[in-house]
């Protein structure tokens, strides 16, 4: 049984591992989570990103592992303003080259990027934006859940 | 033009399904929100409000010698200011009659332009206009005829329209501001309607200045209204003092006469309603007018069954279909334009209307361009049958300074005429005619929020932008919200502005595109394999 949390917690800095999702004026709530999990500030100086892009936050979970099921790897982006495609799928793409790295390779995961916006006014134009370019991690195409700032996390992993 | 010299601001309270709602009337006034929740209710309120204020102040003697008897004739009241100046001092009276001759002479001493475009502002001298103010607030003689309006334009009993949750009955407040007077309160009309009895009251502000031949030179012509005034001086003048408290009198309520349009306004503005249902009642006019027609023999000898039941919008509507005669073109030339600019862009053909030849009954056709024949109107598609009507209003009926009010304009449109037509309505708003819409469209809301932000670009600019000879001011434009808080407390309205960066209304529209975008990742991924739940 693999415990993949205690394993990033011990290898990840203390300094970048939150107990915040927040951003500057967007925010998810971790209510009703699994125990087990660990948030990675990706703005974290102490971490070295492959890419100059990144998102702000990735979430891991092994608790589903543990009850033998997949682990969670959820990159997310917070956007107090507007929300742009071509800004946030490169963003969340790069978040999973990094979650690539760090998540051992033998192990089956559920992947979601999570995209919450402060902006409630979305234009038809976005939406396809969103349906064409879905992000990759490993061999998973998932695409994008959009999120309200305010919003919980666990209601986007249902 | 009228209606941007003007604030009106409606309050309702109660009515309905709506709880609250605060709104003021612009240019283009949209109400957006989910089904069921008092768009069209708000809608055909505003209309009632107006076909009130149009039909029984039309007239200014009405306003001012009109009372409502208890089996509902009209007869004459001349008590009003009659009771009001006979409280007066004789000292205050002669300072009255100081005052007015020295106000007519001042006006009447003024140049008149044989167009009468000179609007002389010299108010009314206080001393007179504060009794003319007390006078015009009497209309509590009103209260019965508002509210049967609001009965007739709903097709219910007005007691069925006040919701249950409400103990004061409902609340109509109405406050409109003069352009010029806006540093000061504005004139408020409020009307509650309860279980049994009806309120109707007004109020004008102590210091609002009145202007009687501000009403003369947009209303009637100067000369007319310089030689009212000669004879008012001849009258106040009159040495007969047994004469002189009817000469007063008399004078009061001319002055008045004079002033109540100018205190109503654009609240008097013709106003025309296109229901939702108008493009069935395009198709099925005859039906149901044939229907009415078939059981009228039949009335002395028997009872007649039920009548075909419409409310007064939809009956209003049919009313003016029906008496739609294609030798009466309206004078409007922006109108007669703005008809074949639907037709050319949306329609590509003419909706045609020919009399039946022995009755003169309407028949509306439809001719597709580069076709021989034409076809009857209940041939044609959906959106042919729900333009029609608007091309012909605008042929036919409406005038500047109008309103028009057209329920759910999308409707039967596909998305790229929803947009075309909103681009319409969008002239038909710079032409000068005042539109409301209620609207579920999103996309209707998109292209508005493109033509306001297309006034923020430099006309040179704007070349090769669609719709660019359209683009409409920010202050054009209100977007007012309906939300559900609880079901059992009604809705709540509030205005939505345009965000300036997105471009858009937050309408809760795209709540709705987001979840189903949701769903559609969430379906994907589990399919996938991202996402292994459920």
């Amino acid at each position: 049984m693999v415990d993949i949390v205690k394993a990033l917690s011990n290898q990840l800095p203390v300094e970048c591992q939150a107990t915040k999702c927040s951003g500057a004026e967007c925010s998810l709530e971790l209510n009703n989570l699994p125990k087990s999990y660990v948030l990675i500030d990706m703005d974290c100086k102490e971490l070295e990103h492959p890419s100059g892009k990144r998102c702000d936050f990735i979430f891991i979970s092994d608790e589903d592992v543990i009850n033998k099921k997949d682990a969670w790897v959820v990159p997310i982006e917070l956007k107090s303003g507007r929300l742009d495609p071509g800004q946030v799928i490169p963003q969340l793409r790069a978040g999973a080259c990094f979650a690539d790295t760090i998540m051992p390779k033998d192990i089956k995961v559920q992947f979601v990027p999570i995209v919450a916006s402060g902006n409630t006014s979305y234009r038809p134009s976005e939406f396809e934006e969103f349906r064409k370019y879905p992000v990759k991690f490993r061999q998973i195409r998932a695409y994008i859940k959009l999120a309200e700032c305010g919003e919980n996390l666990s209601d986007q992993l249902r | 033009m009228a209606q941007q010299s003007e604030k009106i601001e409606i309050s309702v309270t109660n009515f309905g399904p709506i709880a609250k709602a605060d709104i003021d009337l612009r240019p283009l006034t949209v109400f957006v929100g989910p089904s069921n929740i008092g768009k069209t209710y708000l809608a055909v309120l505003v209309y009632a409000l107006h076909k009130f204020f149009e039909e029984y102040l039309l007239h200014p003697s009405l306003w001012r010698y009109t009372q409502i008897d208890s089996t509902g004739r009209k007869t004459l009241n001349l008590d009003a200011s009659h009771k009001l100046l006979n409280k007066l001092q004789p000292n205050v009276i002669d300072e009255i009659i100081r005052d007015s001759i020295d106000w007519i002479d001042a006006v009447t001493s003024q140049e008149v332009r044989p167009d009468y475009s000179n609007k002389i502002d010299i108010p009314l001298p206080e001393s007179l206009a504060s009794v003319i103010r007390q006078s015009l607030a009497d209309v509590s003689k009103f209260e019965e005829m508002i509210v049967e309006e609001i009965e007739r334009c709903f097709g219910i009993e007005a007691k069925r329209l006040i919701r249950h949750s409400s103990r004061g009955g409902s609340k109509v407040d109405i406050h409109r501001w003069i352009a010029t007077q806006q540093d000061i309160d504005p004139i408020k009309y409020g009307l509650i309607i309860g279980r049994g009895k009806h309120k109707f009251t007004a109020s004008l502000p102590n210091d609002m200045p009145l202007y009687a031949q501000d009403i003369s030179t947009r209303r009637m012509p100067r000369w007319r209204f310089d030689h009212d005034l000669r004879i008012f001086k001849r009258i106040v003048s009159s040495d007969d003092s047994d004469e002189l408290p009817t000469s007063m009198n008399r004078f009061v309520d001319s002055l008045g006469d004079y002033i109540s349009p100018y205190l109503v306004g654009s609240l008097k503005r013709r106003v025309h309603y296109l229901p939702a249902g108008r493009t069935g009642m395009m198709k099925a006019h005859r039906v149901v007018v044939g229907s009415m027609f078939r059981r009228l023999p039949i009335s002395g000898i028997q009872a007649i069954p039920a009548l075909p039941a419409l409310d007064g919008v939809a009956a209003d509507f049919l009313e003016e279909l029906l008496e739609l005669d294609k030798r009466r073109r309206s004078r409007w030339t922006d109108g007669r334009n703005l008809a074949a600019s639907l037709e050319n862009r949306m329609l590509f053909g003419e909706i045609q209307i020919e009399p039946r030849p022995m009755t003169g009954y309407p028949e509306f056709y439809y001719q597709p361009q580069g076709w021989k024949d034409n076809i009857p109107l209940k041939n044609s598609s959906s959106m042919v049958s729900e333009l029609a009507p608007v091309v012909l209003y605008l042929r036919h009926v409406v005038r500047p300074g109008d309103a028009i009010i057209i329920d759910e304009p999308e409707s039967h449109l596909h998305p790229a005429m929803q947009v075309e037509f909103i681009r319409q309505l969008a002239a038909v708003v710079q032409s000068g005619v005042q539109v409301i819409i209620t609207t579920h469209s999103e996309l209707v809301l998109e292209e508005l929020g493109n033509l306001m932000k297309l006034s923020d670009l430099p006309k040179s600019q704007r070349k090769g932008i669609k719709g660019a000879e359209y683009a409409l001011k920010y202050d054009q434009v209100g977007v007012w919200r309906f939300e559900q808080k609880d079901r059992s407390k009604g809705s709540v309205v509030k205005e939505i502005k345009l965000h300036k960066e997105y471009g858009t209304f937050p309408s809760g529209f795209s709540d709705v595109a987001k979840d189903t975008y949701n769903d559609y990742a969430e379906i994907s991924n589990r399919i996938s394999g991202a996402s292994m739940n459920g």
